[in-house]
């Protein structure tokens, strides 16, 4: 009897718990990657939507998009120790960041839509070749362990 | 609840943390293969107008490493197409989806194209390793001549973010050397935040015997394993 009764507090206890474990998961993936080390002309970070300045000392998020004008660019150092900065009329965005500063396992995942980009790979790729991926409109980039440019270049739509 | 409790909230919360892999990795790209369909920048409409160039003109060049390591870089496109960069300047053109042609950079051309974005690289992280007189939180003579051209090259950095770890050597029981390896390492952040660094952007730990540089048997002294390391980025 008393065995009945308890099973839908049970399933309860159980969808919380999942719940939990959702939570942690998302949350673990959220949040600080790096900071702006180097900002000249014009520079800003667009997040959750909105447009804020990106001085030196800023903090990246995971999910920013970093945009310079034709006067812009930005130099950006994240947590393992990577280095990424864009030239003139770039837009960049941070889609993924994970990094163990005890193990230095990590994903980082980026995206140049247009602009320049010089990459200085950092522990994660040190720990796990290609858990550092560029990707563009046309190609994505495994790196495995290096420093290197990339060029998005779009045809000319007028 | 009638079933083992820890071994259920573990299952339950596995379940809830499944969706990880998923979650943060828009399309999961660990496959060799590039869905362009999963692209939220397909092919652009503009590439079809008669006007202007139709191509894409996309590039990716290796630079030469300035620490040696080797690695390289794998460019794929679509249809499973892909290049390896692995030497100084060499680098892959993309003209569009699955049209991808290996080229040839040199350090003038890199110069003129890229200068704009190489030169606002931040600077390398760099670690350095101050040495400690025995059972004490004083610098070695060695490295009271070379405190002041480090903590100036830190200050100089922008917004610099500083880790300070301090280490033992075997000398001494545990508790006393997690004690002193904490002590070396205050006494190194407070020196920094007297230099102008705001305290908190430095991070401090000891570690005690327990990461000696140069492993020995317990209670040997070892000039070498007397260090507090910053490093900062």
């Amino acid at each position: 009897m008393t065995k009945v009764s308890t099973l839908p507090r049970d399933f309860l206890v159980l969808g919380l718990l999942v719940l939990a474990g959702a939570w942690m998961c998302t949350h673990a993936f959220a949040g600080e990657a790096g900071r702006i080390k180097v900002s000249k002309g014009d520079v800003q970070i667009e997040r959750n939507g909105k447009l804020m300045a990106a001085p030196v000392g800023a903090v990246i998020d995971v999910e920013d998009t970093v945009k310079t004008g034709a006067d812009g660019s930005v130099g950006i150092t994240f947590h393992d120790n990577s280095l990424l900065s864009a030239g003139p009329n770039s837009e960049l965005v941070i889609e993924r960041f994970v990094f163990d500063g005890t193990t230095h396992q990590g994903e980082f995942d980026t995206r140049l839509k247009k602009g320049t980009l010089a990459v200085v790979s950092g522990k994660i790729v040190k720990q796990s070749p290609e858990a550092m991926r560029i990707k563009t409109p046309a190609a994505i980039m495994g790196v495995r362990g290096t420093e290197f440019i990339v060029k998005v270049d779009e045809p000319a739509t007028n | 609840m009638r079933f083992a409790p820890a071994p259920a909230i573990i299952a339950a919360m596995a379940m809830g943390m499944a969706g990880c892999a998923q979650f943060g990795s828009q399309p999961q790209e660990n496959s060799q293969a590039v869905r362009w369909a999963d692209s939220p920048q397909p092919i652009e409409p503009g590439a079809l107008r008669p006007s202007g160039r139709l191509a894409r003109n996309d590039l990716v060049v290796l630079l030469p490493k300035s620490n040696g390591s080797i690695g390289g870089v794998i460019v794929r496109t679509d249809g499973g197409k892909e290049i390896v960069l692995n030497e100084a300047y060499a680098g892959a053109q993309i003209s569009g989806p699955g049209v991808m042609q290996p080229v040839m950079y040199d350090a003038a051309r890199v110069t003129r194209e890229f200068s704009s974005v190489i030169a606002v690289l931040p600077a390398r992280p760099a670690t350095f390793l101050l040495y400690f007189l025995e059972a004490k939180d004083e610098l070695t003579p060695d490295s009271e001549r070379e405190v002041e051209r480090i903590f100036a090259e830190i200050a100089a950095r922008p917004y610099p973010e500083i880790l300070v770890i301090g280490h033992t050597d075997a000398v001494g029981n545990a508790q006393f050397n997690e004690q002193l390896s904490q002590q070396r390492a205050r006494r190194v952040r407070d020196d920094l935040v007297q230099r102008g660094i705001s305290a908190d952007r430095i991070e401090v730990s000891g570690r005690g015997k327990r990461e000696p540089l140069v492993p020995t048997s317990e209670g040997v002294s070892e000039p070498k394993n007397r260090r507090v390391e910053i490093s900062v980025r």
